[in-house]
């Protein structure tokens, strides 16, 4: 159909229609539609043009900068819900809470925590979730406030987790011990090894 | 030389199961598979589960629960898997130095030769090759995969008649010590 106007327009109005490229292929709509745009442009003149160019280039150059504001709004946002729930650094009270939790409650379920990626999850059976569960101010709390809970207080469960390991380890080694001297005297006449 | 010679001996936790003719002892390389003895065989307290119970598995445990329940409940219920699991895995892990340590008194991790020099540098299994946490105990890899390892027999052997005769003697025993120790109490 393009093919077959274009021809016949090229065919019978080539001399009526003066220098213009738009007349080419375009049916009689756009062509109107194309003549009022170009009229407007040259109606205003190409100062309106670049006025218009500086206009939107301004107006971009606004919004940018609203953008970086908003941006720099959250953030301290942020900052502030964090220093709000952690208070000024740490709370001491939720330190000794989480320790005690992961002493007594974690320890017996979980000996190695490998990595952030098993803090970062945050599925009801996954370490996040089970500190969220077992606190009830974080339970009814938002899940914005546990974030920023979770952000100040989660490099404490493998440092608290560590210590722990290392606690029964050494008691382990004095079981040990115990068990040898203990065979030693009961068993044997000659002198335990003095190795206290 | 007959002092080091005993003390080597009996460095090695006995027990008293007898197989051959020869009194068994409690290494390494049996401690996980302590629970598949048979209950029944040679002195109740020498079982190779009871000394695992009554010297190590209480240690990793609240000291206030196991004190309190051991005459209660069976050692599954007490004890976590992963807390037995991480018994057995230090256990396997440092079994060596210990030894070694309690054996010769010194701190350090050299045996000493049959000539009284130097011998084989002992070294921990899993710990202490210069990884990343050091500083508590710094656990590798294979440590890891050990653990696992562990964790998986464990929870089968748990599921065991042996296991389940064997926590249920200790749970007697303990009944009887409990009655034993209140009885004098009373006089």
């Amino acid at each position: 159909m393009w093919a077959n106007r274009h021809n016949s327009a090229s065919l019978s109005d080539t001399d009526s229609i003066p220098d213009n490229p738009a007349s080419d292929g375009y049916d009689d709509y756009q062509l109107e539609e194309y003549n009022e745009s170009e009229e407007s442009v040259k109606g205003d003149g190409r100062l309106t043009a670049e006025q218009e160019r500086d206009k939107l280039q301004i107006l971009l150059s606004e919004s940018t900068q609203e953008i970086k504001r908003l941006r720099e709004l959250a953030a301290e946002n942020n900052r502030l819900t964090i220093g709000v729930v952690g208070g000024i650094g740490r709370c001491k009270h939720w330190t000794n809470l989480l320790a005690s939790w992961v002493r007594e409650e974690l320890f017996p379920k979980v000996k190695f925590v490998t990595g952030d990626y098993d803090l970062e999850m945050r599925e009801p059976d996954s370490i996040a979730g089970a500190v969220r569960y077992h606190f009830p101010s974080l339970r009814n709390g938002t899940d914005e406030e546990f974030e920023s809970f979770w952000f100040t207080y989660k490099c404490d469960i493998n440092k608290i987790m560590s210590e722990k390991r290392n606690a029964v380890s050494t008691s382990i080694r004095k079981g040990f011990k115990s068990k040898f001297k203990m065979r030693c005297r009961a068993c044997c006449w000659l002198p335990v090894p003095n190795n206290t | 030389m007959l002092l080091a010679s005993c003390s080597k001996q009996y460095l090695i936790i006995k027990t008293g199961m007898v197989e051959d003719g020869k009194l068994q002892f409690l290494s390494r390389n049996t401690i996980v598979q302590s629970r598949t003895e048979p209950p029944d065989v040679g002195k109740v307290e020498e079982h190779p589960f009871i000394i695992l119970v009554n010297y190590i598995f209480s240690r990793v445990v609240k000291y206030g629960d196991y004190a309190s329940q051991k005459h209660k409940k069976n050692m599954a219920s007490i004890m976590t898997v992963s807390d037995e699991a991480y018994a057995l895995l230090v256990l396997e892990n440092s079994w060596d130095v210990w030894t070694q340590n309690y054996t010769t008194g010194d701190t350090g991790n050299e045996i000493a030769g049959s000539d009284g020099g130097s011998g084989v540098l002992v070294k921990c299994l899993y710990t202490n090759h210069g990884g990343v946490g050091k500083r508590y105990g710094g656990w590798e890899t294979k440590g890891y995969a050990r653990f696992n390892t562990i964790y998986d027999q464990v929870e089968h052997l748990r599921e065991s008649a042996n296991s389940i005769a064997l926590e249920s003697m200790f749970m007697n025993m303990q009944k009887k010590d409990t009655n034993v120790t209140k009885m004098g109490g009373k006089k």
